[in-house]
C-alpha cells in the first residue's frame, strides 16, 4: 500500500465510487436525492465505535478497503431454501436477474427498470418508509442504489404461496434496494435467502417495507452469506392500522454481519413480531439491532432472539423499544438469550426501553449462559451419550424461537438449516425427530 | 448385583459419604432412610456417575465391573437406572422423542437393534397406560408443565421402558399425594423380579408401606449406622432419627 493510500480516509473509496458512477446511476429524478444522501455520508463518515449505536460493530475498519463495485453476473442457481415452494426472484451480485411468473395481484419489477421507467407505485413508495435520521449506511445505499426487487401486493390479495427472493453474492460491493408494498388488506409471505461465494464481498441491502392498513406480511430472512463477506441488511418497516408485520431472521453467514430492523407503527391496533436466531462460529461477528417505535397507541410488539455462539465468534444484540408520549396501551416484549459453547465466544447484549407514555405494558429480558450441567447429566443418566445430549439441549434451546415461525413447511426448512449448522459447526450429532 | 465397599465421597471439598458399605443381591429391594444432609442424594448421584462427586476411597462393583470406571451413559447401558428427585424440564424435546432417543441409545450401546417408530410407539403406549400417563403428556416437552406427580410417573415410565437391572429411586415419594404415591408404587412393584434389584432412598417411611423392602438401612453422617428388615422402618418412624443417631455415636 502506498503512503498516499495509507493516509486516505476509509470513506474516500466510497466517495470516489459515487463520483465515478454518478452519471450512470439509474433515474434522473433521483439525482438530487442521491447528492443529498452522499453529502450525509460525507459528513457522518463510516460508522465507528465511538458512536453509541455502533459501539460493538466497527464498520470503518472493514468497509474502507478498495473492493470494486459489483458487476452484473449470472447466478449459479443457488437456492438454500429450495424445499420451500413458491415463485422465485433471483438477485445476483445485487442485480435483478430474473423472476418467475407471479400470481394475480402481485407485481414484481427490477428496481433499475422502475427507476428509469414510469412505474408510479415505485416512485410513490420509494423513500417513504420510516427511517432513522442521518444514518450513514442508509445514506450511502440511497446515493448508490442501482437495483433490487420491487414487489407490490395489490389491495386485498392473499397469496397462497410465499414469494422467495434468492440473493446470490459472487464478489465486490453490492448495494441492493428492495421495496415491498403491501396494499390495504393484502396478505403475503416473502422469504429472502442470501448465500454467496467465499470471495471477498460487501453486501449493503436496504429494504423499504410498507405494510398497509389491515395487511399482513410474514417476512423471513435466511442470511447465509459467504464466509469472507460483510453483510449489512437494513429493513425499514412502516405498519398501518390493524396490520401485522411478522419478521424472522436466521443468521449463519458472513464474516461480519449486521441486521438492522427499524419498525414504526403508523396506525393503531397493529402488531409487529421480529424474532430470529444467530448461529456463529470461527471468528464471525454478527450484530442484530432492532428499533421498534411505538408512535401511536394500542400496538403490540414481540421480539425473541436466541443465539448459539462457539469458537471465537461474537454476537451483538441491541434491541430498543421506544414508546411515544401518546402511545397509550402499548404492549411491548423483548427477549434475548444466548448460549455460549466455548470460553472465547462472546455476546454483547443491550436491551433498551424508552417509554414516554404512562399506560403501557413493556418488558425485556436477556440471559447468557452455557449448557446447563443438570440437564446434561439428566440426559446422560438416561443413557444418552454426551455429544447427543448436548445436541438435544441446543435443539431444545433453539426450538423456543423456531416456534415463532408459524408455517410448518417454512419452519421445517429453517430447522433443517439450523440442524445442519449444528452438525458441522458445533460437533452436534443430528437428532432423530 | 451391587457391592459398595467402604465408599468415601467428597463434594465441593466437603466429605459427605464416609465409609459406606452396602451389598445388594439380585432381586432384593433395599431401602436407605436418613435425615436431611445424611448423604442420601450424594450416594445416588455417585452411583449414577454425576460429575463433581469425587470418590476419595473405597470401591463400587456392579455386575463384576468397576462401576466408578464407567461414564454415566455406560452405567445406564449396563442396566443401572436412577429415578431423580427433581427431574429436569427440557423444552422443545417431546417426551416421546426423548424416550425413543434414550432407549435406542441404550440398545445401541449394548449392540442391540434400535426399535423402529411403530414398535416403539406400541411399547410406550402399553407402558404409559399402566401408569395412567396420557398420550397428550407424551407429546408435551419433557417434564415441562408436568405436576410433581406427573414428573414422578414419567420417571417410573422411563424405568419400565428401560427395564434396568439395578434401579435407584431417589426420594421418589417427595411431593406426591397419596394417590400419586400408590400409582408410582404399583409401577415399581410391577417391575420387581428375581433378576432386578432396587435401592429406595427416602426420608419417610410411608413409601415403604407400598413398596415393601427386604432390607432397611439407616444412613447418618455419610455411613450406614444400622441395618435390619422391613420392621426397622416402622421402628424408625416411631422413635425418630435422633434415637438411632445417638445410639450409634
Amino acid at each position: 500500500m502506498s503512503p498516499k493510500e495509507l493516509n486516505r480516509a476509509p470513506e474516500q473509496s466510497w466517495l470516489d465510487a459515487f463520483d465515478a458512477a454518478a452519471n450512470d446511476l439509474p433515474g434522473e429524478w433521483l439525482a438530487d436525492t442521491r447528492r443529498d444522501a452522499i453529502n450525509v455520508f460525507r459528513e457522518k463518515g463510516l460508522p465507528q465505535r465511538r458512536l453509541e449505536d455502533w459501539k460493538y460493530t466497527d464498520l470503518r475498519r472493514v468497509l474502507g478497503s478498495d473492493l470494486p463495485l459489483a458487476v452484473i453476473a449470472k447466478g449459479e442457481g443457488a437456492d438454500p431454501l429450495a424445499a420451500i415452494k413458491g415463485p422465485r426472484i433471483h438477485l445476483t451480485n445485487g442485480f435483478f436477474e430474473s423472476a418467475d411468473a407471479m400470481p394475480k395481484g402481485v407485481e414484481v419489477v427490477s428496481l433499475s427498470q422502475a427507476l428509469v421507467g414510469q412505474v408510479d407505485w415505485v416512485r410513490k413508495a420509494l423513500g417513504s418508509a420510516p427511517r432513522p435520521e442521518g444514518h450513514p449506511m442508509l445514506a450511502l445505499n440511497t446515493a448508490l442504489m442501482r437495483d433490487g426487487a420491487a414487489i407490490r401486493i395489490v389491495k386485498g390479495t392473499a397469496l397462497a404461496e410465499p414469494i422467495v427472493i434468492v440473493h446470490e453474492g459472487q464478489a465486490g460491493r453490492q448495494l441492493v434496494r428492495n421495496l415491498i408494498v403491501m396494499e390495504e388488506g393484502a396478505e403475503a409471505t416473502i422469504i429472502e435467502a442470501h448465500s454467496g461465494s467465499t470471495d471477498a464481498q460487501q453486501v449493503q441491502q436496504t429494504s423499504e417495507i410498507l405494510v398497509g392498513d389491515n395487511a399482513k406480511l410474514t417476512h423471513i430472512r435466511l442470511q447465509d452469506a459467504g464466509a469472507s463477506s460483510v453483510h449489512l441488511a437494513t429493513d425499514l418497516v412502516g405498519i398501518g392500522r390493524d396490520a401485522l408485520y411478522d419478521g424472522f431472521i436466521v443468521t449463519t453467514g458472513g464474516e461480519l454481519a449486521r441486521q438492522e430492523s427499524h419498525i414504526e407503527f403508523q396506525g393503531e391496533g397493529a402488531e409487529a413480531r421480529i424474532s430470529g436466531t444467530y448461529l456463529l462460529s470461527s471468528k464471525q461477528h454478527a450484530d442484530v439491532t432492532t428499533r421498534i417505535n411505538h408512535a401511536v397507541p394500542r400496538c403490540t410488539s414481540r421480539e425473541v432472539f436466541k443465539g448459539v455462539i462457539t469458537d471465537e465468534a461474537r454476537g451483538v444484540f441491541q434491541g430498543k423499544i421506544v414508546v411515544a408520549k401518546d402511545a397509550q396501551k402499548t404492549d411491548g416484549h423483548q427477549l434475548n438469550k444466548t448460549l455460549l459453547l466455548s470460553p472465547k465466544a462472546e455476546i454483547d447484549t443491550k436491551p433498551e426501553l424508552e417509554i414516554y407514555a404512562d399506560d403501557v405494558k413493556c418488558s425485556h429480558g436477556a440471559t447468557t449462559g452455557q449448557i446447563n450441567e443438570d440437564h446434561l447429566f439428566y440426559l446422560r443418566a438416561r443413557g444418552i451419550d454426551e455429544a447427543t445430549a448436548r445436541g438435544l439441549l441446543i435443539h431444545s434451546f433453539i426450538s423456543e424461537v423456531m416456534a415463532e415461525v408459524k408455517d410448518d413447511a417454512i419452519r421445517a426448512a429453517l430447522e433443517a438449516h439450523v440442524t445442519a449448522w449444528l452438525a458441522s459447526h458445533a460437533g452436534i450429532r443430528e437428532v432423530a425427530a | 448385583m451391587l457391592n459398595i465397599n467402604d465408599l468415601h465421597v467428597r463434594v465441593d471439598d466437603k466429605d459427605i459419604i464416609n465409609g459406606l458399605t452396602l451389598n445388594i443381591g439380585a432381586g432384593e429391594v433395599h431401602a436407605i432412610m436418613g435425615p436431611n444432609g445424611s448423604g442420601k442424594s450424594t450416594l445416588s448421584y455417585t452411583l449414577a456417575g454425576r460429575p463433581g462427586y469425587e470418590v476419595t476411597a473405597g470401591s463400587v462393583t456392579y455386575q463384576d465391573a468397576d462401576l466408578l470406571d464407567l461414564m454415566p451413559e455406560e452405567r445406564v447401558a449396563k442396566g443401572m437406572f436412577l429415578a431423580l428427585q427433581y427431574p429436569v424440564e427440557i423444552p422443545g424435546v417431546t417426551t416421546m422423542m426423548f424416550l425413543r432417543t434414550a432407549l435406542n441409545a441404550q440398545r445401541g450401546a449394548r449392540g442391540e437393534e434400535e426399535l423402529n417408530a411403530a414398535d416403539f410407539l406400541r411399547l410406550v403406549r402399553t407402558k404409559a397406560k399402566e401408569l395412567d400417563i396420557s398420550e397428550d403428556m407424551l407429546k408435551r416437552p419433557l417434564n415441562v408443565g408436568f405436576s410433581g406427580g406427573e414428573k414422578k410417573r414419567a420417571e417410573v415410565l422411563q424405568m419400565s421402558l428401560f427395564e434396568p437391572k439395578m434401579a435407584i429411586l431417589d426420594e421418589t415419594d417427595s411431593g406426591l399425594d397419596i394417590d400419586a404415591l400408590k400409582v408410582v408404587a404399583q409401577g415399581v412393584n410391577r417391575l420387581r423380579a428375581a433378576d432386578r434389584s432396587f435401592l429406595i432412598i427416602t426420608h419417610y417411611q410411608r413409601l415403604l408401606d407400598h413398596i415393601v423392602p427386604d432390607f432397611v438401612h439407616i444412613l447418618a453422617g455419610g455411613r450406614i449406622i444400622k441395618s435390619g428388615g422391613k420392621e426397622l422402618a416402622l421402628e424408625l418412624e416411631a422413635k425418630g432419627y435422633d434415637a438411632f443417631v445417638k445410639d450409634a455415636a
